[in-house]
């Protein structure tokens, strides 16, 4: 009986000794790590995916001005996604699921705030009048933490170096300043000069890369062959254009690929077919 | 509005996805927990051939496990039951007097993987 446990002890003592040999031997050679810089790689690849589609998912409001709560999400979106790229023993699920869950709440409380004007007061604040009428309002100054040094920076990023200038100055929840100016300091409009001009439609990108864009020419009038009209008289080759903008008047605007001067042709409404 | 349903939609997949889990994973280390009982029992009755044999099918299921089971859960906590169970295997054939707190530590190990994976306030917090 104790030769039999002996001789199994030693059969199992073998097995070992060849199991940890064989990793010895993978990990003598770099196998390891080229395996271990590969699922890090894929990771990198999964988790910047997935940060895609959540900041895609949050809208096109991300990108410009973020409310508080979309500053927060976006700096812990960031922060989770690194956590399951250093360490392998995190698995993925356990980065992505933090991430979507966030992102989802975030778009959930954003469309709740549409719905319930207090709940949006709650999570995000309301704007703040700091100057009024030209009085700057020393309690909302207080209230919202700022300095006299804050608001003249504020107000010399929106190029406004003479407070005296300014009638209303909003302090927004995104913490951004908005700014209206005295009458008599404003920028004149050409309606208080008394121009008389038509509204116009801003310019579309019909060529973008050598490729001609149907949806926007259809949109301004035009068709292809009004575009190759256009290319010959600026001497350009479909090929060769890198931006070909246009506007409803016919005004246009080429710039290509090799650099030279861009061709600029005047508006005239008798091209369209 | 497609953002939001799609969020809606997302979040009762993610909701899902951790209940079953969660679920799968309590029913597993509860089995696991009853296997290394099953191997104390048969080891001290003296039928310690039938402990080896159980001792190697939970290295087996445990092995099965650890498959999916390391897509969901910390690998750390993982590795530490790998060890101790592939040391019960060499105790059990080895007759080692070792044995007992080895599996003592084996289900107190996983006791707390069950715990770590159930979403109670110990946990959450």
């Amino acid at each position: 009986m104790q030769k039999v446990s002996a001789v199994k002890q030693g059969l199992f003592v073998i097995q070992r000794i060849k199991s940890i040999k064989s990793e010895i031997i993978i990990n003598r050679i770099p196998m390891k790590g080229l395996l271990l810089m590969s699922i890090i790689f894929i990771r990198s690849l999964i988790l910047y995916f997935l940060v895609i589609f959540a900041v895609r998912l949050m809208g096109k409001r991300q990108l410009g001005e973020l409310q508080p709560s979309e500053l927060v999400i976006t700096i812990l979106v960031s922060n989770i996604a690194t956590l399951p790229i250093e360490n392998p023993d995190i698995p993925v699920i356990m980065g992505a699921t933090p991430i979507l869950s966030l992102v989802c709440f975030e778009v959930i409380m954003s469309w709740l705030s549409l719905k319930f004007p207090k709940l949006r007061k709650l999570v995000s604040g309301s704007p703040k009048i700091i100057i009024r009428e030209g009085k700057v309002d020393a309690q909302v100054m207080k209230d919202l933490r700022f300095s006299v040094d804050d608001l003249l920076t504020s107000l010399r990023g929106k190029d406004i170096f003479d407070i005296s200038e300014v009638q209303y100055a909003v302090v927004e929840t995104t913490g951004n300043m908005s700014v209206m100016k005295k009458q008599p300091d404003d920028t004149p409009t050409r309606k208080d000069i008394g121009l008389n001009l038509h509204p116009e439609d801003p310019p579309q990108l019909v060529v973008s890369d050598g490729k001609i864009l149907e949806t926007s020419l259809k949109s301004l009038g035009f068709d292809t062959q009004w575009v190759k009209n256009m290319l010959s008289e600026g001497n350009a080759k479909l090929s060769d254009v890198m931006i070909m903008a246009a506007d409803r008047t016919g005004k246009c605007y080429i710039a290509g690929k090799d650099g030279r001067k861009p061709y600029i042709r005047e508006g005239n409404v008798s091209d369209k077919g | 509005m497609t953002r939001v349903k799609i969020s809606f939609v997302i979040l009762a997949v993610l909701l899902g996805m951790s209940i079953f889990t969660g679920v799968l994973i309590n029913r597993k280390c509860t089995d696991f927990i009853s296997r290394t009982e099953n191997i104390w029992e048969l080891y001290d009755s003296g039928d310690h051939d039938s402990a080896c044999e159980k001792a190697r099918a939970f290295e087996k299921a445990w092995e099965r496990f650890r498959k999916y089971s390391s897509m969901l859960i910390n690998n750390e906590k993982l590795t530490e039951i790998d060890r101790i169970s592939a040391r019960v295997i060499y105790l059990a054939e080895g007759d080692s007097e070792e044995l007992h707190s080895e599996l003592m530590e084996l289900r107190h190990m996983i006791e707390s993987l069950e715990k770590g994976e159930t979403p109670v306030i110990e946990s959450i917090f």
